[in-house]
């Protein structure tokens, strides 16, 4: 079972854009604007408006794709299961398995960059690869968390501000911060494995 | 409210929480290495590691052999040999270092391959068949990133664009200055000597419209002396000479002879035969004249009408070729005209090649960093 933890906004691109049709259109402008896909018409030997606008418009929404696939409740967890106290916490929980410890997290800030990209083919040949860039940072402030058999099994949160720049090929497209909801206390279901026993 | 609560009760949880009694069993790897070394100089993550209560560490680096220049950075590490006695543990720690990817982007290949080599980074260049002179168009990872030492950069690279063509633009044939020469005198010449004289100087003749065909020259545009461009047309006027003296002499002769006549007594008959034939024709001639004057001056009149309006078209078309308005065209044909070809066929009907995009999501790589009050 896959565990989440629901955000308002969910994904980077509505934390981007309030209308997620926006970031195909952003991304499409930026595309157009650097010229950056000139290079795959002149290889291909298309340099006709109707090719160009055909490939940006097949990249733009790949790109806007991407953004929408980025989950931030699934990034935050990704740092949360680095906190050194909570992996401390969760040990402890793994020799004593009657054991549940109460961890407070003091302010803290998590970044994750992203570096997805999207393959183009023309024809079936791949022309080119455009690279982009999502970093995202997370300011936290005071949250608690519970750990139970080496796993994180809930958390209650405090406030969050997100920021977000979105790139493409080193070139901003757009950025954002913004307040994010976290909820106040989130069961995690079976937990978040943080420290497994070794095998011997 | 309910925040306030639960901070409560957290607190409260923290206080009453238990001191762990069982030790951690030795043997297992569960040292864990202060948070954000990754990223940091190596000169600043040693000093990070050095001297951390109830740790004992032992710091080693790979490669062992690492560019000095630039400076090389941890971007990530390996724990081993970890002995620990919770809170206290003791571990090997080997970091492994990389550096900053070099902006490669509008390098020539050949210059980024040098970079790359001088960072110890290997080079991934795409087409690998790429002349030295191509242009790196884009990179990855891009410039700025942290890539351990030996990874691969993979970089685009387009054909340098064909040499700009030198166009040369073949300078217009330079008019010279248009020289000044000074308009002769004409007044009292007739037409044909003023064209002599006018030729002689570079300038055009040409007889005002309304002047008479014949006679000598009474006005003159310009005026005499007046310094104008060469081949400048000077309009004349003619003045209509006075009546030839041929016909004078006879009428003389005539008057001469009735004087004569009248004077002398000797004049025969015969003589007075021909003054009454002479009063006679001269009778004819009053009564003719007025007729032929009449047709004449309607002639002339329309002559003028015509010739005003020719005048004036004529003005019209040689006004910028007259000097006083020191307008000077000279006509040049473009060498190198904005020549563009359209296809008649709507672009609706173009097939579109086969395009396909194979987007790679990243879960990309947190890091948490406490912040510390």
């Amino acid at each position: 079972m896959t565990v989440l933890i629901e955000t308002k906004p969910s994904t980077a691109d509505l934390l981007l854009f309030a209308d997620p049709q926006n970031a195909a259109a952003a991304l499409s402008q930026a595309l157009d604007a650097r010229r950056m896909l000139e290079a795959v018409g002149d290889e291909a030997r298309r340099a006709d408006s109707v090719f160009r606008n055909a490939l940006n418009g097949k990249v733009a929404e790949a790109g806007g794709e991407l953004l929408r696939g980025l989950d931030l409740g699934a990034v935050l967890l990704g740092g949360w299961q680095r906190y050194r106290d909570l992996r401390i916490a969760a040990r402890k929980t793994v020799e004593e398995p009657s054991s549940t410890e109460l961890v407070r997290l003091a302010e803290h800030r998590i970044t994750s960059r992203h570096a997805p990209y999207v393959d183009v083919y023309v024809d079936g040949r791949r022309v080119t690869r455009v690279d982009f860039g999502i970093d995202l940072a997370f300011d936290i402030t005071l949250m608690h968390a519970s750990v139970r058999h080496g796993r994180l099994m809930s958390l209650g949160a405090g406030d969050c501000t997100a920021s977000v720049t979105w790139s493409v090929r080193g070139f901003p497209v757009a950025q954002n911060k913004a307040s994010l909801a976290l909820p106040l206390n989130v069961k995690l279901g079976k937990g978040i494995l943080l420290y497994a026993e070794k095998r011997s | 409210m309910f925040r306030h609560f639960s901070m409560l009760a957290v607190s409260s949880a923290l206080v009453l929480s238990p001191v762990p009694s069982v030790p951690v069993p030795e043997g297992i790897d569960q040292c864990v290495a202060p948070d954000g070394i990754p990223g940091q100089p190596l000169e600043q993550a040693r000093l990070m590691l050095t001297g951390l209560p109830k740790n004992e560490i032992r710091i080693q680096v790979d490669p062992e052999d690492y560019p000095s220049e630039p400076p090389p950075y941890v971007v990530g590490y390996r724990i081993t040999d970890c002995s620990t006695d919770y809170p206290y543990q003791q571990y090997t720690i080997t970091l492994e270092l990389g550096t900053q990817a070099p902006d490669l982007r509008r390098s020539p290949r050949g210059d980024a391959e040098t970079a790359l080599a001088g960072a110890g980074l290997g080079a991934d260049p795409q087409p690998a068949d790429a002349g030295a002179d191509w242009t790196v168009t884009d990179q990855n990872p891009p410039p700025g990133a942290l890539v351990r030492y030996g990874t691969p950069v993979r970089f685009n690279l387009v054909a340098p664009s064909s040499p700009t063509p030198r166009v040369t633009t073949p300078s217009p044939p330079v008019d010279p200055l248009p020289s000044l020469v000074k308009v002769p005198k004409l007044k009292g010449l007739d037409a044909a000597k003023a064209e002599q004289r006018l030729t002689k100087a570079g300038l055009l003749i040409r007889l005002d419209p309304d002047s008479p065909r014949k006679g000598k020259i009474s006005r003159q545009d310009p005026a005499a002396g007046t310094e104008v461009a060469k081949r400048t047309r000077v309009t004349v006027w003619l003045t209509r000479a006075p009546e030839p003296e041929g016909g004078g002499d006879d009428t003389g002769t005539a008057d001469g002879s009735a004087a004569e006549a009248g004077a002398g007594s000797e004049l025969g008959p015969a003589v007075l035969g021909m003054a009454v034939l002479a009063a006679l024709s001269l009778g004819l001639v009053f009564l003719v004249r007025p007729k032929r004057r009449k047709a004449s001056r309607r002639r002339e009149s329309s002559q003028r009408r015509e010739a005003s309006q020719r005048r004036e078209a004529s003005q019209r078309r040689e006004a910028p070729q007259q000097h006083g308005n020191s307008i000077h065209c000279v006509a040049y044909p473009d060498p190198a005209p904005n020549l563009e070809i359209h296809p008649a066929r709507s672009t609706a009907s173009i097939a579109l090649p086969d395009i396909w995009v194979e987007p790679y999501a990243d879960p990309g790589r947190q890091e948490l960093r406490e912040v510390v009050p």
